[in-house]
């Protein structure tokens, strides 16, 4: 019998990209907001990737396109500065560099992944219970406007993420990630089109 | 000559002997160690490449025999969640457990990549030394970019004026998402680990039982206690589901199980035994005498095991049996003499002949088994010849010592001149001849379609339960070790290292041909130093400058420029600095150190070992062949082994019993000429084709408990013919004799071949059979009636 504690750093891992949690109170609106923002079978847009790391003072900040097809992926194509894809299905993710190399991870081979791809799939498909089981959740409207905040459950993960922020009206505007060093990732999300 | 024959007439003399003979074998007994040998592979031969490696697979069969895990499960989690923290309350403080785990360390994550960023110049993937060797800078760059760059990417960025092709977050990948240990279907939920499947959320604790628990079953056992906690959880929610997995539940369950058992079926044999003796003898003096030959038989032998060996293994005991058997044919054959008023040195004289005889060609199968190029055989060989040594000596200067009966009785006979009866009319001889013939040509089939094999995975049945549990457990786990593994040796940690490294080579290749999915080995967490020492060398001549080793590389300031790093000075000097190699002793994360507990063996009897798993092993996947070539590698298929072993074991006893008869024979066609030899011998020979050709038609595989069934039917069954021989068909005390013999020797191995155990039931269905055999056929080794009259 194999120790399984070294699962933990890896699901820690997943759990740096998850969402979930309980609603406060509004579950109903927060269905309503995330089922609005997902109703389109695909979405597709620009990004702009930016991350702030305090201990070097410095963003980096990247470009590119998104996709997302609903129920069946997301496609993220960095374009700036260093191009590459990532292609994330139910049962793998494929990601490719600029120079074309390809690294393909199977959903069927690994735990993590498989939690990390149904948890980022849930967060663009609109699956609340999904992301209440990862995450606190706190959700705010404010006219045609509202924002999630996400908190991980599990102690190992806030290590990594210490929190989520969802920003959306029509369509997802902005997310923010906040890690564990208090370093930040903003997504901002423009030009959607379904 | 005559002083000597008037001697053994004496009592004091006839004492005299016997004590100072057992005296001498107990205290040199006392004086050695009194080890048990449980160990499978000790009944390999001498010779054997992987005796080399037993003692470092019984380390590591140690260390992995003592872990266990539960699985609570629920379709509520919480629920399953609250079990599980109600047994790790529970146990956590338990002395019987080394270790427990429910709850996972929120900083082991943080631990993990302090340690691959701190070790990144010397721990690698092979990917990344790969292009270190190549001195592929570009997809190294690339990688870092899209660490940097990319859509979700939670690298961890502080490091990267000191790590700008972030190799230990690259590390961190390797070591953590693509580990074989992701294949699990558990992650981390609410700061346990936990699974679905089929609708119920299973919560897994884990825990090591202690080095002081008995893998037995006895009251207060740690597992005993565990089970009656699960027991009353489930009663509580019976919802709840329990899947139990690790070997000590298996050694828990087997011995609880055998344990009622053997209570039950010896319980009864003895019973029985007891009840038959006193209704022959009504005294308990022969009981009582009996008893104690067989105690004083069994000392002997253990004792003479231990002087010449130095321990004794568990198979020896089942061999052993033999020894009671016989003892208490020997003893019978006395009282029943004894009990006509005759006194105890006139016994001796009536019996001498025939248990002479049957004590010599026991003793003659026996000594030829010694002669086996197999370590057990002989251990066993040398026990039952002490044991027998010992009854034969009680039986011959003891028991004469004992008061004369004065209170000679009637022997209950009615029986045996029922059963003798039966054999005087015996009809014309050209029937009986038809007949006889008849009985042989039916056991051939049953001899063609006869098994011979042994195959160790068969002697065990688990309960249904423990069953579907090891599947669930195995489902969710999905870790895929195989029975076969390996195991390399070195005379340091560095050469078992290189010698896994090149091993690796060829896992690789099996890997790349989906052969296996998988492997787990220790120089893939700690490399040898050699690669270590390549991995910071290959890194320093890809990123530094050639002709000013204080900056790096053109190549490698466009991409730093590009990633802004302008002064390059933390990540050179970071490099300049002699890195602190990792070996197996350095200090690492739990989850390294997990893994170590499980491959990394370490130093047995001055030698260096460690053990590498494949995981996922297609049928098509040969472990001998990859470790061709090399002899510090070892390919254990430690059950084929055993089986083989056992199988090869049983074929080369058997034909050593059959040249031992062959011997046997010439001395009783010297002492009765060929015709009563013939007649002699026949009894157990035809019983032993009997009971295989009875296996054959059953379709029971003739495995290696089966033959040791055979030897024993050699060895006791000889003696009934020798008896009939000398005293006659028509000689009633001879006939209650061998009944009481027979019949004794038929509850108590006939008993076993009810056990669940299947080696003990098999053992005890081939004695049976041939006991059985033996006895109805060996009033025919009696002088025929015409002369018996004459």
């Amino acid at each position: 019998m194999l120790n399984k504690i070294c699962l933990i750093f890896f699901v820690g891992l997943l759990a740096s990209v998850s969402f979930g949690a309980p609603a406060a109170g509004s579950k109903a609106d927060l269905v309503n907001a995330m089922s609005a923002m997902t109703s389109h079978k695909v979405t597709k847009g620009n990004f702009k990737q930016i991350k702030t790391i305090k201990k070097l003072n410095r963003e980096f900040v990247s470009t590119g396109t998104f996709a997302i097809t609903n129920g069946e992926g997301i496609l993220w194509n960095v374009e700036k500065p260093f191009a590459s894809k990532l292609t994330i299905s139910g049962d793998k993710m494929i990601q490719e560099s600029a120079n074309g190399k390809k690294t393909e991870m199977a959903a069927k081979d690994n735990a993590v992944f498989a939690e990390f791809s149904r948890t980022i799939q849930s967060v663009f498909s609109g699956k609340v219970d999904e992301l209440e089981s990862h995450f606190e959740v706190s959700f705010k409207k404010s006219g045609k406007s509202y924002v999630v905040d996400l908190v991980p459950r599990e102690a190992a993960v806030r290590t990594v993420i210490a929190s989520m922020v969802l920003e959306a009206s029509a369509e997802l505007d902005k997310v923010s990630l906040i890690d564990g060093e208090g370093n930040t990732t903003v997504y901002e999300f423009a030009n959607h089109s379904h | 000559m005559n002083s000597l024959t008037t001697a053994i007439k004496q009592k004091p003399f006839c004492i005299a002997i016997w004590v100072a003979l057992h005296a001498i074998l107990f205290v040199l007994g006392v004086l050695s160690p009194w080890n048990v040998e449980t160990d499978l592979y000790s009944v390999l031969p001498d010779s054997s490449e992987f005796k080399n490696v037993s003692e470092a697979e019984k380390a590591l069969s140690a260390r992995s025999m003592r872990n266990i895990s539960v699985l609570l499960g629920h379709e509520n989690f919480d629920v399953a969640k609250n079990a599980a923290e109600t047994i790790e309350q529970t146990f956590s403080k338990d002395a019987g457990f080394e270790e427990t785990r429910l709850h996972v360390d929120a900083n082991s994550m943080k631990e993990m990549r302090g340690f691959l960023f701190e070790k990144r110049y010397v721990l690698q993937s092979p990917s990344v030394r790969e292009a270190l060797k190549n001195g592929d800078l570009s997809s190294l760059q690339d990688a870092a970019a899209q660490k940097i760059y990319g859509a979700f990417s939670m690298a961890d960025l502080g490091n990267l004026e000191w790590d700008p092709l972030l190799l230990g977050e690259q590390n961190f990948d390797y070591f953590t998402l693509e580990s074989p240990l992701m294949s699990g279907k558990f992650s981390l939920r609410d700061g346990v680990l936990a699974a679905a499947d089929s609708n119920v959320t299973y919560v897994m604790w884990s825990a090591v039982i202690s080095n002081s628990t008995s893998a037995m079953a006895n009251d207060g056992h740690v597992l005993g206690r565990l089970y009656e906690t699960l027991d009353s959880l489930r009663m509580v929610e019976p919802g709840l589901k329990i899947a139990k997995s690790g070997v000590p539940f298996h050694s828990y369950e087997s011995s609880r199980n055998a344990q009622s058992e053997i209570a039950w079926i010896s319980g009864i044999s003895i019973v029985l035994i007891l009840i038959l003796l006193l209704t022959v003898y009504r005294s308990t003096l022969p009981i009582l005498c009996t008893v104690g030959s067989i105690g004083i038989a069994a000392a002997a032998a253990l004792a003479t095991t231990w002087l010449l060996f130095g321990s004794i293994h568990i198979f020896t005991f089942v061999f052993g049996t033999s020894v009671i058997g016989v003892s208490i044919d020997y003893a019978i054959h006395f009282f029943t003499d004894w009990k006509k008023g005759s006194s105890g040195f006139e016994v001796r004289r009536h019996i001498l002949k025939g248990l002479l005889l049957g004590f010599m060609t026991t003793e003659l199968s026996y000594i030829a088994l010694t002669f086996a190029d197999f370590p057990l055989l002989k251990q066993m060989s040398v026990f039952s010849i002490a044991g027998l040594a010992s009854s034969f000596a009680t039986i011959l200067l003891l028991f004469p010592c004992l008061p004369q009966n004065k209170k000679a009785g009637v022997l209950p006979t009615i029986i045996p001149q029922k059963f003798i009866s039966l054999y005087l009319g015996a009809p014309r001889k050209w029937v009986a001849n038809v007949v006889k013939v008849a009985l042989l040509l039916a056991l051939v089939p049953g001899l063609y379609l006869l098994n011979v094999q042994t195959d160790m995975r068969t002697m065990y049945s688990m309960s249904d339960e423990l069953k579907t549990s090891e599947v669930l457990s195995a489902k969710l786990n999905n870790l895929g070790i195989s029975a076969n593994y390996f195991i390399v040796e070195g005379a340091s940690p560095e050469e078992v290292l290189r010698t896994e490294e090149d091993l690796v080579k060829r896992l690789d290749v099996a890997k790349q041909d989906s052969l296996i999915k998988n492997f787990l080995a220790t120089s893939s967490l700690i490399p040898s130093q050699k690669i270590q020492n390549e991995t910071i060398e290959n890194l320093r001549n890809i990123v530094l400058s050639p002709k000013d080793s204080n900056s790096t590389n053109e190549s490698l300031h466009q991409y730093l420029e590009g990633v802004g790093i302008t002064n390059d000075s933390a990540f050179v000097n970071s490099l300049k600095v002699t890195p602190e190699y990792l070996t197996v002793e350095s200090k690492v994360p739990q989850s390294f150190k997990s893994l170590l507990n499980m491959l990394w063996i370490g130093e047995v009897n001055g030698k260096y070992y460690s053990a590498v798993l494949p995981l996922h092993v297609s049928k098509d996947f040969d472990i001998s062949k990859l470790a061709d070539g090399n002899p510090k590698v070892y390919a254990v298929n430690k059950m084929g082994n055993i089986n083989d072993t056992l199988t090869n074991l049983s074929r080369v006893a058997l034909m050593l019993v059959a040249i031992a008869y062959v011997i046997v024979f010439v001395i009783l066609v010297l002492v009765y000429k060929f015709r009563t030899a013939v007649r002699i011998i026949r009894a157990p020979v035809i019983a032993c084709l009997f009971l295989a050709s009875v296996f054959g038609y059953a379709g029971i595989t003739f495995n290696f408990f089966a033959i040791v069934g055979i030897i024993l039917t050699l060895g006791i069954g000889i003696d009934y013919a020798l008896f009939f021989n000398e005293g006659g068909r028509k000689n009633l005390t001879t006939a209650l004799a061998v009944m009481l013999s027979a019949t004794t020797t038929v509850i108590s191995f006939g008993s076993l071949s009810f056990s669940s155990f299947t080696p003990v039931a098999t053992f005890g269905l081939a004695t049976l059979l041939g006991i059985l055999c033996c006895f109805t056929l060996s009033p025919l080794s009696a002088r025929s009636v015409k002369k018996e009259d004459n």
